[in-house]
């Protein structure tokens, strides 16, 4: 029984441990705005930029990205890994935030084609930098309810 | 996945059958990366406790060690690989179907 014991503990240690890639992660707190000014920026960039400066104006977009994220992977001290274990807390947020796109992108170009570009851009900018603040405070809930179910 | 010793008998990796081996594969498989700080400070031992759990686990291929910079500024980073992740995930199976 005293060994079982031992086995439990060990598990529940290492229930914790797969979790604290998630819980130990800290989103910067200017990514809303950031991302906002960024899709915004990209946008315009879409409806107002044509020929060989649309296309590079699109890549210095990506680039940034590509940036951003080789940054945030080497500051934070653990990685969220999304094709590892994901705690349970944080699959309805993450889904949302991936699904956010797919309803943003389809009106921004409704707006764009029928009404105006910067009207897109700014809607864009707007909803994308909204989804990701609530994305942000949706996850620190799932770390402290992952964090309380782990304790 | 040949070649990874595992006990015929209970399904529990003869490697991750210590505690702190074990709490490390846990981290990483639940992360793209973690660094050493993080790792030592979850953990709780020193530093040179966790290089020599850590140097067993990547002898065993279990996870990948990369170190950037130099000095005081350098980090030493940890990523699990793919036969360490499964090994992981089979151990942790085994122990969760033993405790029924």
């Amino acid at each position: 029984m005293e060994s079982n014991e031992i086995l439990r503990q060990e598990l529940r240690e290492a229930e914790r441990g797969e979790a604290l890639g998630w819980t130990g992660y800290r989103f910067p707190a200017w990514t809303p705005l950031a991302m906002g000014v960024w899709a915004t920026t990209f946008t315009l960039g879409l409806a107002y930029v044509d020929g060989t400066l649309g296309t590079v104006w699109s890549l210095v977009h990506l680039v940034v990205v590509l940036g951003y994220l080789g940054w945030d992977h080497r500051t934070q001290a653990a990685y969220p890994s999304y094709g590892g274990t994901v705690p349970r807390e944080y699959h309805r947020p993450t889904a949302a935030l991936f699904a956010a796109p797919v309803v943003l992108i389809p009106v921004a170009f409704l707006l764009g084609y029928y009404v105006a570009g910067w009207v897109a851009a700014v809607f864009i900018g707007v909803t994308w930098g909204l989804a990701v603040w609530l994305y942000n405070r949706a996850y620190a809930r799932a770390s402290a309810a992952v964090r309380a179910r782990l304790a | 996945m040949t070649g990874i010793p595992t006990s015929a008998l209970t399904g529990l990796d003869p490697v991750l059958n210590a505690p702190k081996r074990l709490a490390i594969m846990a981290v990483l498989t639940g992360a793209a990366s973690a660094d050493f700080g993080f790792l030592r400070d979850h953990l709780a031992v020193s530093d040179s406790d966790l290089s020599k759990q850590a140097g067993a686990l990547e002898a065993a291929g279990y996870l990948t060690i990369a170190k950037s910079g130099r000095g005081r500024g350098s980090t030493t980073t940890y990523k699990a690989t793919r036969p360490g992740r499964a090994a992981y995930t089979r151990h942790r199976d085994t122990l969760r179907a033993l405790l029924g």
